[in-house]
């Protein structure tokens, strides 16, 4: 058949000769080129793999326009690889993803099915309604090289047939089949030069590197697993791994599944690809990088903000603190974590989480259990840890103070004038406070504000033993925490102080009416 | 000017604009390989747009269109995915300079070419379809993974119109097919050398 295939160019270069052969042989010849050349083309099997429809999903298939397409190319004459053998391929080589054939893969294909041509393709876009449109991408590589000799995307919607009269315009998928499938396939090589040699290269089927980031010194590990040699002697080459010019031999691991090495790591900062060496007995060397790692030698830092109310050098709230981490020298972090411990060491709030550095954290003086925490002081400590898992991290104090402002009430009285003293008690600063007082017939008897306490107010006295004075007090602190009491009578404050009772929120409204 | 003839040269100058090129938007960062563009590894298209798989399918077709013109050696799709998952890079992401010399150890390519969609639609107008895509191409440096060429292009369908309904594109396929031919002619024209150069 090389022969033959040969002798095509004489045909044009040579026709003195060719004229000089007597007619029944030259016919003869012709007729064997004619054939042989004929059976060289038909004799390049195919191997057609189902179609990857995108249309579905990533990874979607698609078995109907995969037969059509079958149906097309035995219409045409191809020789293909029977279907089941296609498909006890795939599961044969766990091969789940279609559309994407590796060049490892390409040549197993040629080696356990036979195949000259590999054809596998994907649908782009399929519409089966009313408005029917098709897209196909096909590509049909040479095993003897993993070479792609021939790719063509085809696209047909059915307005692209309508004629002016609307006589044979398509209504369904099926009508776009003929003119589809004929400038699908219009390029399609009949025959194709399957001399191509394959490429040397390195068939690695799984590289582990672990850890990918690392402290200085601290081991690294290497596992690689290279597919089934293809050379029918099974000659093996020696493998070692070359990182920063030095080397170490890959070595069969106890279940003889991966090669693997290890070594310790650089002790300068840095990124260190890692090359895997092949030596082939005949002398030849093939080299690929195979992953890399890096060493890191300095731990992120972090620094906490805490935005509450400041007061004495120190940070308190009430109701929500707003914790913003920053990182000191930025870089990515694999995870973090936030406590709370109160003043006996025990911590009451515990959260981590893996990823980046939130922006910000609010607590809102809860623990992790979801009560409210007593007030005090707290010691807010914010770890994170970065990729060659070093440890950073800062602290903080802060006070809670939820509870609102206690006020001291202290009454004297003679027959003239009623002293009344109030006190802050809790050394918070007020905002502001007042104090409402009305006798007996409800009328105001004086109404006193401000915001510094300790202040002494004075009201008219009264000579019935009787008479009472009721008071109205509301103070609210610096942390927004208010306290509202109505006291019902003034010169029995000893007798009802637990009868105070909070009073429910005045609002501006009410009092104004 | 006789009437007759006025009238010709307003639709042929007509026509002309019908057919106005929208040519894609090439900004030239570095020279090309010295050795020519001949290797070609084409990475994963990142997306940033709604359409279902479609930086997979302009991928596809891009890829069909670099293998069409027959004067390029395209690593399969297969082989990139596989280094990718050996090398841990996300097909959602741009591999950084670093990992790009790391396929380029492995492959040995001349060039690496990746591409971000920004926008693809279709919307269905009666019988016809209005498409858009607008995407990014970069050329990097098969050995060190610097960039060297960026090529922007967006069309419409409806641009390809001509006469009735002839030659408007109402496939998103199509579309991204021929928007690929137009940028590979414009690399060819705009100096890269390829295998058979």
């Amino acid at each position: 058949m090389t022969r033959m295939a040969v002798q095509l160019p004489i045909h044009k270069g040579q026709e003195k000769n060719l004229r000089a052969l007597p007619f029944a042989e030259l016919c003869l010849a012709l007729l064997i080129v004619l054939f042989s050349w004929t059976g060289m083309a038909s004799a390049q099997s195919i191997a057609f793999f189902p179609l990857l429809d995108l249309s579905e999903d990533p990874n979607g298939t698609n078995g109907p326009l995969t037969e059509k397409v079958r149906q097309e190319l035995l219409n045409r004459e191809k020789t293909l690889i029977p279907a089941e053998e296609i498909m006890n391929f795939l599961v044969r080589n766990r091969i789940r993803t279609l559309g994407r054939l590796t060049s490892y893969q390409t040549s197993l294909i040629r080696k356990e099915l036979g195949a000259d041509l590999v054809l596998q393709g994907t649908v782009c876009q399929v519409d089966e309604g009313d408005t029917p449109l098709l897209s196909l991408n096909l590509q049909l590589s040479r095993t003897s090289d993993d070479q792609i000799i021939w790719a063509k995307t085809e696209h047909l919607y059915y307005s692209d047939l309508t004629s002016l009269l609307g006589l044979e315009d398509p209504h369904n998928l099926e009508d776009l089949y003929e003119p589809f499938f004929t400038s699908l396939f219009a390029t399609l090589p009949e025959s194709s030069d399957l001399g191509g040699k394959a490429i040397d290269t390195l068939n690695i089927d799984t590289v582990i590197i672990s850890p990918n980031y690392l402290r200085p010194g601290e081991k690294v590990s290497c596992k690689v697993k290279m597919h089934n040699l293809l050379n029918e002697e099974a000659i093996q080459p020696q493998l070692v791994l070359s990182v920063s010019g030095q080397e170490y031999p890959l070595i069969l691991d106890e279940e003889g599944y991966y090669l693997q090495t290890s070594w310790p790591a650089e002790q300068e900062a840095g990124f260190y690809p890692i090359t895997l060496k092949a030596s082939w007995p005949s002398g030849i060397v093939q080299q690929g990088v195979v992953g890399s790692y890096s060493v890191d030698v300095q731990e992120a830092g972090v620094e906490l903000h805490l935005i509450g109310t400041e007061h004495d050098g120190e940070i308190l709230f009430s109701d929500k603190l707003l914790i913003i981490p920053k990182l000191l020298e930025p870089e990515p972090i694999t995870r973090w974590e936030i406590t709370v411990t109160d003043e006996e060491e025990e911590a009451i709030v515990i959260m981590a989480e893996p990823g980046h550095v939130p922006r910000r954290i609010t607590w809102q003086g809860k623990t992790s259990l979801g009560s409210i925490a007593p007030p005090g002081n707290y010691w807010i400590t914010f770890k994170v840890w970065d990729r060659a898992q070093r440890e950073s991290s800062a602290e903080a104090a802060v006070q809670f103070r939820p509870d609102g402002p206690e006020i001291l009430v202290e009454v004297t009285q003679d027959e003239e004038r009623v002293t009344v003293d109030l006190d802050n008690i809790v050394n918070l600063p007020l905002i502001f406070w007042w104090a409402k007082f009305y006798g007996e017939d409800g009328n105001l008897l004086k109404l006193v504000q401000g915001s510094e306490l300790p202040v002494s107010i004075e009201l008219e006295g009264s000579s019935d033993p009787e008479y009472k004075i009721q008071c109205l007090l509301t103070a609210r602190d610096i942390l927004g925490n208010q306290t509202q009491k109505n006291i019902p009578n003034l010169f029995k404050l000893a007798e009802s102080e637990a009868d105070f009772e909070d009073i429910s929120i005045e609002t501006e409204w009410i009092e104004e009416f | 000017m006789k009437y007759s003839s006025l009238c010709s040269l307003i639709l042929f100058l007509s026509l002309l604009a019908g057919c106005g090129k929208e040519v894609p938007v090439l900004q030239k960062l570095e020279a090309l390989p010295a050795q020519g563009s001949c290797k070609i590894a084409v990475l994963p298209f990142l997306d940033k747009i709604s359409y279902p798989q479609g930086g997979a399918i302009v991928y596809k077709v891009f890829f069909s269109e670099l293998v069409a013109t027959g004067r390029f050696q395209v690593f399969p799709e297969g082989d990139i995915q596989e280094l990718y998952q050996q090398l841990l890079i996300y097909p959602i992401q741009q591999p950084n300079r670093e990992q790009l010399e790391m396929i380029g150890g492995r492959l040995n390519p001349d060039l690496f070419i990746g591409g971000t969609i920004l926008k693809m639609e279709e919307r269905k107008q009666g019988d016809y379809v209005d498409t858009e895509l607008t995407l990014i191409l970069h050329l990097y440096d098969g050995k060190s993974g610097q960039l060297l060429w960026s090529t922007y292009h967006r069309r419409l369908g409806s641009e390809y119109q001509q006469i009735m309904h002839l030659g408007r594109i109402n496939s998103i396929t199509g579309l991204a097919r021929r928007m690929s031919q137009e940028i590979i002619a414009d690399w060819l024209e705009q100096g890269m050398t390829t295998c058979t150069e």
